[in-house]
């Protein structure tokens, strides 16, 4: 599907377009850190992603699928509690859990949407990329990639392109840390 | 995998769509983990490099080593097949719309009445984490709330 170079660039706009999206949404400094991007095996996900989260530890994490030319999932890992001082600084102290998880997931729309903003900047396509509805789970890590790998595996997409993003959100209280990760079947 | 070193604690930090079986013989201390990802090898490329994907490869093999030292019906417990992505719109077109349902109909087929089949924690939209101890054929299931179920799989 891409070269090193267009996926450096795919990477460059998405960072670009992701920091300047969820400082605007969240009205606070997002910093959206590139780690890596690797190529890698569908069944190599626990291992490959196990770098950066507990893969037996649980986290609120944040799905999307992208369908059309252009297809991937986006999976975003949030430690709980960062997770609920996230949700509560965006609703000022609201607690219903169902509307937590709707402004977070939210958060997994507006991140999806930029990404393929910025690799439709770098990857001509020639039609249309579409984001699906949010899923949001409380989940191990461990299962939720157990459960992309074998998903990408049943729909025969075997090598991936993985891209690893550092979330850095500076809240009143502290600092918000999460984990992001684009995978993108090749 | 089969192995009857008391030392040994077979583990899966994460089961989500994947089932495993797990099985433990009580005369023979053996126990055996099959790790299975897809439910069938049919057509696809990767039975060659990666066999024991496939529940109707690993599930006949996990059972073949276990007969071929003397654990024949051994005790057993299947723990996954859950159904944590929804992808309706993806799955469409490809026709993978319950991934750890399939893996969990494909296992019971292919365990074929030959094991004593102790536990079946399978279903559900979230997942487990498990620890099987060889020393005790003691099965511990985590789920996200850190709950723990033990299942003693070397009852006679």
């Amino acid at each position: 599907m891409g070269t090193t170079r267009t996926f450096e660039e795919a990477l460059k706009f998405a960072q670009l377009e992701c920091e300047t999206a969820l400082t605007e949404f969240l009205g606070t400094d997002v910093e959206f850190h590139p780690i890596e991007w690797i190529e890698c095996h569908a069944d190599e996900l626990l291992s490959v992603v196990g770098q950066f989260v507990g893969v037996e530890e649980v986290y609120r994490a944040i799905v999307v699928g992208v369908y059309g030319d252009l297809q991937g999932y986006l999976v975003m890992f949030f430690p709980i509690k960062d997770a609920e001082e996230l949700a509560a600084y965006m609703l000022d102290g609201e607690s219903d859990p169902e509307i937590q998880e709707s402004v977070l997931a939210e958060i997994g729309n507006l991140t999806t949407a930029r990404l393929l903003m910025g690799f439709s900047k770098a990857i001509k396509t020639n039609g249309e990329a579409l984001p699906t509805p949010p899923q949001t789970h409380v989940d191990f890590s461990g299962s939720l990639l157990q459960s992309l790998s074998a998903l990408l595996l049943s729909q025969g997409q075997v090598k991936v392109f993985h891209s690893v993003w550092k979330l850095q959100i500076q809240l009143p209280k502290g600092t918000v840390n999460g984990t992001a990760h684009f995978f993108l079947p090749m | 995998m089969v192995t009857g070193d008391p030392e040994t604690v077979l583990a899966v930090p994460g089961i989500g769509s994947c089932v495993v079986v797990c099985v433990f013989h009580p005369r023979t201390r053996l126990a055996g983990m099959a790790h299975i990802v897809l439910p069938s090898s049919q057509g696809r490329s990767e039975v060659s490099t990666k066999p024991f994907w496939f529940a109707d490869i690993a599930v006949p093999h996990l059972l073949e080593s276990m007969k071929m030292k003397g654990a024949i019906r051994p005790n057993c417990a299947i723990v996954g097949g859950a159904k944590i992505l929804n992808f309706s719109l993806m799955a469409t077109k490809t026709s993978v719309a319950n991934i750890g349902e399939l893996n969990v109909k494909s296992v019971l087929e292919n365990l074929n009445g030959s094991v004593n089949l102790v536990a079946q924690i399978v279903g559900g939209n979230t997942g487990f984490s498990i620890r099987l101890q060889v020393a005790n054929g003691i099965l511990f299931v985590k789920d996200k709330e850190g709950q723990i179920r033990q299942i003693n799989l070397s009852l006679p």
